[in-house]
C-alpha cells in the first residue's frame, strides 16, 4: 500500500515538475525574443536562432505543462451539468470524462512516438540555418502526452478516493 | 455525420471533459469512423505540432506572463489610486475612475479575467465604502474588465490571427478606436447611473503624487501599443519587451519580485498558457478532420448561395455567437467557429479585420452573459459576499451597450478600419 502511495506521490511530483519546466520554456522564449529585439535594433545583428528556438519553447510549454494544468483544474470545462447533479453522479461523470481524456492522451502519445521514430530514422532537420534535427522538438509531444496520460490516471485515482470533490 | 460532431461535442462537454480534449477526441472519433480508421491517426502528431508552429503564437504566453507579473506586483492599486484622485469630484466619479483603470490595465494585459481581478480587487471595496450601490459596482467591474480583450494586446485577437492568417498587429491596432469608444460610453453610463454621488476634489498636489506613483503602469501601454503601431516591434517582440519591463517594474519599482511571487507568477502563467494552447491544438485537430470531410466548405456554400442580404447572415452569425457565448468561454468559441465563419465572411465581401473586432465585442458579451460568463465568476471570487443574480442585474445594461456598439460598427466600419490603414504595422 505504501509503495502505491509513494508511486502516486512521485508521479504527482513529475507532473508538477512538468509545470515548472513549462514555465521555464515560457521564460526562455521571452528571453530569446527580447535578445533578438536588442541585438537587431541596437547592434543591427539579427540572430538566426531566436525565432526558431522560441517557437520550440512555446510548443514545449504547451505539451509539457498540459498535465500540470489538468491536475490544477485549469483546463476550461463546461460545468453546467456537473455542478447541477448530486456529488455521487458528479464523481461518476468525472471518472467517465477522465477515462475519455486518458483515451485521447494515450492515442496522442502512441502516435506521437511513432511519428518521432519516423523523423529520427529519416534524419529530417529544420529547413532553417540551424538545421535542428526535427525529432528533438517533436519529442516534446509524446513526452507531454505521457505526462498528461499520467495526470489523467491520477485524476481517476482521486475520483475513486473521493479527493476529486475538492476541485474548485 | 454532422450529428456525430454536434452531438458528440455537446455530450463530451456536458459530462465535464475539458474543451481541449473534447475537440481532440472528436477528431479521433471522426478519423476512426469516417476517414479510414486508425491509419488516419498518424496525422495527429503532425497537425498538433503544426498548430503551434507559428511565431505569431509565441506572443500568447508572453502576454499571459506579463499580465500575471503586473497582477502580482500591485500596479493595479496605484492605477486605481490615481484614477480616483483625478475623477472623484465628478458625478459618479469613482465609477468613471474604475472604468478608466480597466481601460489602462486592458492596454497592458491581453486578458479580461486579469483585468477584472486586478481592478475589481481594489475598486469594489473602495466604491462600496464610499456608498456606491453594490449592484452597480459589480456590474461596472464585470463589464469594464471585458475591455481587456478589445483594447490591445488581446489574446483572442492573437488566436484569430493565427487561425486566419490575418496580421495580429493590424488586429491589435483595429481594436484601439472601438476600445476607447466603448470605454467612453461605459464612463458616461456609469457616471449617469451613480450621478448623485460626488466626492470633494483632490488637490493638484495629491493628483500629481498619485500619478507619479502610477507612472510605471502608464508607461507599458505606450511602449507596447506605440511600438506595434509605429512598426518598431512585431506584436511578439512587443510582448517580450513588455515582459522584461514588467519584471523590472516589479523588481525595481515595487520591490516585490520575491522567489515566492516569481513561482506564483510562473505557475499561474503555465496553467493559463497550457490551457489556451491545448485548446488551439484540439481545434486544429478537429478543424482538420472537418475540412477533410468538407463540412465547413458545405456550410459556406449553403450560406453564400442563400438568397438573402449579407447583413441578414451577419446578424444571424452574431446571434449564434451570442448564444454560444452563454455556454462557452471565449477562446473555445473562437477556435471552434472562426474556421467556419471566416470563409463565409470573406465570401460575402466583409472585411475580415472589421469582423474580428465585431467578434471580439461579441466575446466580451460572452464573458458577462450567464450562465457561463467567466467575468461573473471571477467577480464572485473577488467579492465572496456577492451573489450571482446581483452581478447579473448590475451588468446587463452594459451588455445592451455592447450590442449597440456592434450595430454602430456595422453601420460605420470606418471606425475600425481607419487606424489600420494609417500606421506602419508589421
Amino acid at each position: 500500500m505504501s509503495f502505491l502511495k509513494l508511486l502516486y506521490r512521485s508521479v504527482d511530483k513529475v507532473i508538477s515538475f512538468g509545470g515548472i519546466i513549462s514555465g521555464i520554456f515560457v521564460l526562455i522564449a521571452t528571453g530569446m525574443t527580447f535578445y533578438e529585439v536588442v541585438s537587431r535594433s541596437f547592434f543591427n545583428k539579427p540572430t538566426i536562432f531566436a525565432t526558431e528556438l522560441s517557437i520550440y519553447a512555446v510548443i514545449g510549454s504547451c505539451f509539457i505543462g498540459a498535465g500540470y494544468a489538468l491536475r490544477t483544474f485549469s483546463h476550461i470545462t463546461v460545468d453546467l451539468l456537473t455542478n447541477a447533479v448530486p456529488p455521487r453522479v458528479q464523481n461518476v461523470l468525472s471518472i467517465i470524462s477522465n477515462l475519455l481524456g486518458l483515451l485521447f492522451s494515450v492515442i496522442f502519445t502512441w502516435y506521437g512516438i511513432h511519428h518521432v521514430q519516423g523523423t529520427y530514422a529519416l534524419g529530417i532537420t529544420s529547413s532553417s540555418l540551424l538545421r535542428v534535427p526535427m525529432y528533438l522538438p517533436e519529442l516534446l509531444l509524446p513526452i507531454g502526452g505521457l505526462v498528461l496520460s499520467l495526470a489523467f490516471v491520477l485524476q481517476i485515482i482521486d475520483c475513486f478516493s473521493k479527493k476529486g470533490e475538492t476541485q474548485s | 455525420m454532422n450529428l456525430f460532431f454536434l452531438g458528440g461535442m455537446g455530450t463530451l462537454l456536458l459530462i465535464g471533459l475539458p474543451v481541449a480534449f473534447t475537440l481532440g477526441l472528436l477528431c479521433i472519433g471522426g478519423m476512426y469512423f469516417f476517414n479510414g480508421g486508425t491509419i488516419a491517426f498518424n496525422q495527429i502528431p503532425i497537425i498538433s505540432y503544426k498548430a503551434l508552429d507559428s511565431f505569431e503564437l509565441t506572443a500568447l504566453p508572453m502576454y499571459v506572463l506579463m499580465s500575471q507579473i503586473l497582477l502580482v506586483c500591485g500596479v493595479g492599486k496605484d492605477l486605481y489610486e490615481m484614477a480616483s484622485k483625478w475623477f472623484r469630484h465628478l458625478p459618479g466619479g469613482l465609477a468613471i475612475g474604475t472604468i478608466f483603470c480597466c481601460a489602462i490595465f486592458a492596454a497592458i494585459s491581453g486578458s479580461s479575467v486579469a483585468t477584472a481581478i486586478t481592478v475589481g480587487s481594489v475598486a469594489i471595496p473602495e466604491m462600496v465604502k464610499r456608498g456606491y450601490p453594490k449592484k452597480y459596482v459589480l456590474g461596472l467591474v464585470a463589464a469594464g474588465g471585458t475591455l481587456g480583450i478589445l483594447i490591445p494586446p488581446s489574446v483572442p485577437m492573437i488566436i484569430y490571427g493565427n487561425i486566419t492568417g490575418e496580421s495580429v498587429g493590424k488586429l491589435f491596432i483595429a481594436g484601439i478606436v472601438p476600445g476607447v469608444l466603448l470605454t467612453l460610453i461605459f464612463m458616461v453610463f456609469a457616471s449617469w447611473q451613480a450621478r448623485h454621488i460626488k466626492d470633494k476634489p483632490a488637490t493638484w498636489a495629491e493628483r500629481m503624487e498619485a500619478s507619479k506613483k502610477a507612472v510605471w503602469g502608464l508607461i507599458l501601454p505606450v511602449i507596447v501599443i506605440g511600438g506595434i503601431y509605429s512598426g518598431i516591434f512585431t506584436p511578439t517582440e512587443a510582448a517580450a519587451v513588455g515582459v522584461v519591463i514588467s519584471f523590472l517594474i516589479a523588481g525595481l519599482a515595487y520591490r516585490n519580485l520575491t522567489l515566492k511571487n516569481l513561482k506564483e507568477i510562473i505557475l499561474s502563467t503555465v496553467q493559463t498558457n497550457a490551457m489556451i494552447l491545448f485548446i488551439i491544438v484540439g481545434a486544429m485537430l478537429l478543424g482538420f478532420i472537418l475540412t477533410v470531410l468538407r463540412i465547413p466548405q458545405n456550410i459556406t456554400e449553403a450560406v453564400t448561395t442563400w438568397d438573402v442580404s449579407p447583413w441578414v447572415i451577419f446578424i444571424l452569425i452574431n446571434i449564434v455567437l451570442l448564444v454560444l457565448g452563454c455556454f462557452l468561454e471565449t477562446v473555445s468559441i473562437i477556435v471552434i467557429t472562426v474556421p467556419i465563419l471566416y470563409p463565409i465572411i470573406t465570401a460575402l465581401g466583409f472585411d475580415p479585420i472589421w469582423f474580428a473586432i465585431i467578434m471580439v465585442i461579441n466575446m466580451e458579451l460572452a464573458l458577462i452573459t450567464p450562465p457561463v460568463g467567466l467575468n461573473l465568476f471571477v467577480l464572485k471570487g473577488v467579492d465572496k459576499t456577492s451573489s450571482m443574480s446581483e452581478i447579473v442585474k448590475g451588468v446587463y445594461p452594459y451588455a445592451i451597450i455592447m450590442v449597440l456598439l456592434i450595430a454602430l460598427l456595422a453601420f460605420f466600419p470606418e471606425i475600425v478600419t481607419f487606424m489600420t490603414n494609417t500606421g506602419n504595422i508589421k
